[in-house]
């Protein structure tokens, strides 16, 4: 696999477990928002809070 | 332990050491010094240090000594003038100074490392429930009971960067016993009841087995509340209490449905990230614990919790962690209680040990200058935190 394909695999299964993740997130908090995980989620650094939160995205979480 | 710099890892429960998957062959004194050497990689380490831990002490001329640092160095492709790896520092010692990654080994029955002062024996009891939980004595001195906190493994956490330092340091004066509570670490993973009287239960037995009668208890952050509801039921078992970090509610019971909210998402990505090695959750979710630890702790403070238990285990551990409040214990304790707690406790506020100490009659309370939660050894605020708990302990 080419490093960029190694890259999108890692991405798909990310969105995987951002899809799993965000299911359950949605059964414990109903109402939950890109913005209150934005505001509330404890990583400190920048652009690790933004990929994370990226993944969430595609994951549809709006 | 599993360690690997440049080309090399080196495997101290094998005893190997490989380059590019090759073993290299090592006599076992250098294999010991190598292992010793990168261990300690934090600091110089003297002769007379080397002569403690890789030769028990024994006579030992300086040309062997110089032999075998040599030897050393030709092992993993260096030397004396290049000095890449292993650094000698004029008339103070040397230092392994290549950079180094760490790994926990998978298999859970770690050989003890070199380079460790003391040895601790680890036994099994049984809870009232038939789970058995496994607990570790270590050191000489008056007896110190820690009571078990936010996932714990005897083995991993007496060699880890995280918790080490500060066990070792703990047993250095006081004959330690700690025990891993139910459902993670060296006790029963698969267990029917995981609660709050279920730990203090855990702790019970504990002691039951060791047979002590009067001890000091540490309670770090949950290992707090286990500590304070102990001593009010067993109050002629327990000398002194020393709180650190430790709360009476927990987040679901601190008045806030915010809070509750936030602990429910939390726990929520916490289960999602347990299975992931690189889950930037788990990794940020251990930052927050030691916001001013190395990568390497921090990596290995998210190693050992995905180690330790499953995903299952510590959704459930930490739900109960989160619904604790032995608000109603506090004034009922007749035991001196030190309390202390780091200023910018991001797990645990401040607030959580002022209370404490404001209910528990006339407990001392400290207040240390730290972002961590997980106290680290070198940081200003460690030297306090001994001072204060070994004078503490000592009157």
């Amino acid at each position: 696999m080419t490093s960029r394909e190694t890259q999108d695999t890692a991405m798909t299964g990310q969105i995987d477990a951002a899809q799993a993740a965000l299911q359950e997130l949605r059964r414990v908090q109903p109402n939950i928002s890109l913005a209150w995980l934005a505001g509330n989620l404890p990583i400190r650094d920048d652009s690790e809070r933004e990929h994370y939160l990226q993944a969430f995205r595609k994951a549809g979480l709006t | 332990m599993l360690f690997s710099f440049k080309d090399f890892a080196l495997d101290g429960e094998r005893r190997e050491l490989r380059a590019r998957g090759t073993i290299v062959p090592v006599e076992p004194q250098v294999f010991d010094l190598l292992v010793y050497l990168v261990e300690n990689r934090d600091r110089v380490v003297s002769k007379d240090d080397l002569i403690a831990s890789v030769w028990g002490g024994r006579v030992v001329s300086d040309s062997t000594l110089d032999s075998r640092i040599n030897a050393v160095r030709k092992a993993i492709g260096d030397n004396g003038e290049k000095q890449e790896l292993v650094r000698t520092i004029a008339r103070k010692g040397i230092r392994f100074v290549g950079s180094v990654q760490q790994k926990l080994d998978r298999q859970v029955a770690a050989v003890p490392l070199s380079g460790f002062a003391h040895k601790q024996e680890i036994s099994f009891c049984r809870s009232p429930e038939k789970n058995n939980i496994a607990y570790a004595a270590v050191g000489s001195g008056p007896l110190l009971v820690k009571t078990a906190n936010w996932l714990t493994h005897l083995e991993y956490d007496w060699e880890s960067p995280v918790w080490s330092p500060l066990l070792q340091r703990l047993a250095q004066k006081n004959r330690l016993i700690r025990y891993d509570s139910r459902g993670n670490g060296l006790s029963d993973r698969d267990v029917e009841e995981i609660s709050f009287e279920g730990f203090v239960r855990d702790l019970v037995a504990v002691v039951e087995a060791t047979k002590i009668e009067r001890f000091a208890i540490l309670g770090i952050s949950q290992g707090a509340a286990i500590a304070i509801a102990y001593a009010v039921s067993q109050p002629e078992k327990v000398s002194k209490l020393v709180l650190y970090g430790g709360y009476a509610k927990g987040r679901n019971r601190r008045g806030s449905t915010e809070e509750a909210d936030k602990a429910r998402v939390f726990l929520s990505l916490l289960h999602h990230g347990w299975g992931d090695e690189h889950s930037a959750y788990m990794r940020a979710f251990s930052a927050v614990f030691l916001p001013n630890g190395s990568p390497e702790q921090i990596k290995w403070f998210a190693d050992l919790q995905r180690t330790t238990t499953t995903a299952e285990n510590a959704a459930r551990i930490r739900n109960v962690c989160d619904g604790i409040d032995v608000t109603e214990l506090l004034p009922k304790i007749r035991v001196p209680t030190l309390v202390l707690h780091a200023r910018h406790d991001n797990v645990v506020p401040l607030e959580q040990g002022r209370s404490l100490a404001a209910s528990i009659p006339h407990a001392r309370f400290v207040t240390l200058e730290s972002d961590n939660h997980v106290l680290l050894a070198g940081e200003p605020a460690w030297d306090k935190f001994f001072l204060e708990v070994e004078a503490f302990l000592a009157t």
